[in-house]
């Protein structure tokens, strides 16, 4: 096959964040991971379309998340995990603050809109840049922007975040407050 | 910049570039606390970390090596 090396590694070492970002749209192992190979593959057979000097993970990306996107249409009644599978196989344990392991906030994805949850994988899990995420999404900046704050208010609650209590004065300020009251 | 060639959005049909809704699409939403989006940053990249550290399938590495002769069943199948 007469790929360039450099071109080679640059897939391989896209890899893994490919096939994390599969897991997360599809919720399902071996469906991210035929993403993950039909992208390759897509890769390989257009790779003289790819112009070096650009970001060959954010080309991998787009080509995995528009492969995603016509598989979707195909099999439009699936269930994501139906048999609870991912979950299992990826509950390793907690990840942060004692309260959150992979399964949990694997769910917790799966419930906001596709559109939404791809785009705050790319910006705020894969560390793509608003600009680049909407490149890959095909979409304006203002779009992503958005999604972006819809799924992060979803995902907060979905996490049961304490958002009312951040969104609180907190209790000096209100002490504050109230003595100012008093004195007046 | 560009960040990718513009071909690979033309390999397939992307449904982002679907038409949204009147209103859809703008930036007005409220913003969630600084400490919130932060917090949230924290999670969603722990739990890619987790996802990136999986071991990672033969058959896609073997693919970069050989292409299509080895594409078939995955691993463990």
């Amino acid at each position: 096959m007469g790929i360039d090396s450099v071109l080679r590694d640059q897939m391989l070492a896209a890899i893994p964040s490919l096939r994390a970002f599969a897991i997360s749209l599809t919720g399902s192992l071996d469906r991210a991971d035929d993403l993950v190979q039909e992208a390759l593959l897509k890769g390989l057979d257009n790779i003289q379309r790819f112009q070096p000097g650009t970001n060959m993970q954010a080309w991998l990306f787009t080509i995995l998340r528009n492969q995603f996107y016509t598989g979707l249409r195909r099999r439009r009644r699936e269930v994501e995990d139906p048999d609870g599978v991912i979950s299992g196989k990826l509950a390793v344990g907690p990840a942060q603050q004692g309260r959150l392991d992979c399964a949990d906030m694997l769910e917790a994805l799966a419930k906001l809109p596709l559109d939404q949850r791809e785009a705050l994988l790319l910006v705020a899990a894969e560390g793509f840049s608003y600009e680049e995420a909407a490149q890959i999404c095909a979409t304006n900046l203002g779009t992503i922007k958005s999604r972006i704050n819809r799924a992060r208010t979803r995902l907060a609650e979905l996490l049961q975040m304490d958002v009312e209590a951040d969104l609180r004065p907190d209790r000096l300020l209100e002490a504050a407050l109230s003595a100012e009251h008093v004195a007046r | 910049m560009n960040i990718c060639s513009a071909d690979a959005a033309s390999l397939d049909t992307p449904l982002g570039g679907e038409p949204r809704p009147p209103g859809a699409g703008d930036t007005g939403d409220p913003a969630l606390p600084r400490d919130v989006v932060d917090q949230l940053g924290v999670l969603l990249r722990a739990f890619y970390r987790n996802l990136q550290q999986e071991p990672l399938p033969e058959h896609l590495i073997r693919i970069l090596e050989h292409g299509k002769q080895n594409r078939g069943p995955r691993d463990g199948h």
